[in-house]
């Protein structure tokens, strides 16, 4: 049993230390949305080959902090050598192009030379993951889940360094969700996985380390290390929903 | 499709044939139908020959329509200056019909088949460059971060994400051209033509040879047709995940 939780320690911030892994540091600058703040400046740390999900409520700023991150934000270009691959909350699959095209549009971009290469690794891939039927299908002929795994097939075809998932099992239900869970978690156990999302128990079943963001203008309230064994004991999820306001 | 047009077309030749029967028409007032066939069947070569042009002037029209729009739609993306000046333009445009223009058009380019094909390609050129235009401006924003984050420069963005985005609002411009193209080609014609379909009506007309304008007016609506179905293959060849999803 080794649960960390650590409630008052943030933001002395020293993730290094207590995971024992390298992680990738960021410092999340202060951010105001129409005049009025949003996020307080923050380091944020994300253990190398974990997942890290960030909880809190809807309006926080959860999403501005992966679109930061993400330099998607003009004024606050990250200025970073990371291959970063970006999963929203809308499908990002494009839709005139099949399942294998959408997992071969990086190297297309990229203008990776050996077309062959790149075409065999995406097909061992959609093998790996038991989507091969499907290679040939439009996003629109799949279902919400196999959507999703088309996605992370991409991410891992990109391998890319960092991956930032903006909610993006919100519109399974939720017996495809908990699939699509396990799914991505199997296929990017090796990744470093930054995570938004409302729902705890999807939280406690995918990470390594939860973050709780709360306050006007917000900031890391609370952080949570979990280990497996942690998973699966009752009074952590009454002790997660007590840290984020609510009493079951 | 095909077999509920045969079975319209053979409905209204049927009440025509009753029309002219009924009232026993003239053949310069209305030709029966089994008039307009013999002289569709005896005129092949010469209906060819005049279809020819005129269905020249139709592709070569849209084709150059088309290819100036796009690269004017792409211009306006990527140099606001250019943007800024030709916007206003396509938006007046807009408003005039290339008929009105056509008289000066025939004047200053003669009345060969160029004065046509530039009639049509003037008809396209700016429905085209708005709608595709429009199209590489709708582009989901969540693909342009993600070409972004994967490092692909402008062209890159327009090739593989703006370009293939914006082809329904292109396709929807072209099936529009396809049916204006036709008319564009005829009134052209009228105006001022030594041959092609439109010249071949008029010519009947004014040599009263009705059965011969009925040949020539079905021969230009089976072109204009067939022209609008093979536009409307080739969207659901380039389109095939909004033909489905339709």
């Amino acid at each position: 049993m080794n649960l960390n939780l650590q409630p008052e320690s943030w933001p002395s911030f020293d993730i290094n230390h207590n995971i024992g892994h390298d992680a990738y540091q960021y410092n999340i600058p202060h951010f105001s949305y129409d005049a009025k703040p949003l996020l307080n400046a923050f380091e944020l740390s994300l253990p190398k080959s974990s997942w890290t999900s960030i909880l809190g409520p809807s309006g926080i700023g959860k999403t501005t902090i992966l679109r930061l991150i993400a330099g998607f934000i003009p004024d606050f270009q990250s200025n970073q050598n990371l291959k970063i691959a970006y999963l929203p909350q809308s499908e990002l699959l494009l839709p005139w192009a099949k399942a294998i095209d959408n997992v071969l549009i990086g190297n297309k971009i990229k203008n990776n030379q050996n077309k062959k290469d790149n075409k065999d690794k995406a097909i061992q891939i959609f093998e790996k993951l038991g989507l091969v039927d499907y290679m040939s299908y439009y996003p629109h002929q799949l279902s919400g889940g196999m959507k999703q795994r088309i996605q992370i097939a991409r991410v891992l075809l990109e391998d890319a360094d960092l991956v930032l998932m903006d909610e993006p099992f919100s519109q399974l239900d939720a017996l495809t969700r908990i699939e699509a869970n396990t799914f991505a978690k199997n296929c990017l156990k090796d990744k470093t996985i930054l995570l938004v999302t409302h729902d705890p128990m999807e939280a406690l079943r995918l990470s390594d380390q939860i973050l709780i963001l709360d306050g006007k203008p917000a900031n890391i309230k609370d952080q949570l290390f979990l280990t497996e064994a942690d998973k699966h004991r009752p009074e952590l999820i009454h002790e997660l929903y007590k840290k984020l306001g609510v009493n079951l | 499709m095909i077999i509920r047009l045969i079975i319209t077309s053979l409905f209204l030749i049927l009440c025509w044939w009753l029309f002219v029967f009924a009232f026993d028409l003239p053949t310069y007032i209305l030709p029966s139908p089994e008039l307009v066939f013999i002289r569709l069947i005896n005129s092949i070569p010469l209906l060819l020959d005049h279809c020819y042009i005129t269905l020249s002037e139709i592709i070569i029209g849209f084709i150059s329509g088309t290819s100036l729009g796009i690269l004017t739609a792409c211009l306006m993306l990527y140099f606001p200056f250019f943007r800024l000046m030709i916007h206003p333009l396509l938006l007046i445009t807009q408003t005039i019909p290339v008929f009105v223009i056509a008289p000066l058009i025939i004047l200053w380019c003669g009345y060969g088949m160029i004065s046509k094909i530039i009639m049509i390609t003037l008809l396209l050129y700016f429905k085209i460059a708005s709608t595709f235009y429009d199209g590489l401006c709708r582009t989901p924003f969540q693909f342009l971060e993600m070409a972004q984050l994967m490092r692909a420069n402008r062209f890159k963005t327009l090739l593989y994400i703006q370009f293939p985005s914006a082809l329904p609002q292109l396709f929807s411009g072209l099936k529009l051209g396809a049916v204006f193209a036709p008319i564009a080609a005829l009134v052209g014609e009228w105006i001022g033509a030594s041959r092609g379909i439109g010249f071949l009506i008029l010519d009947a007309y004014t040599r009263v040879d009705m059965p011969l304008l009925f040949a020539a007016l079905f021969v230009h609506i089976l072109m204009s047709v067939a022209f609008y179905h093979l536009v409307l293959l080739s969207t659901q060849k380039f389109t095939p995940w909004i033909q489905e999803k339709s």
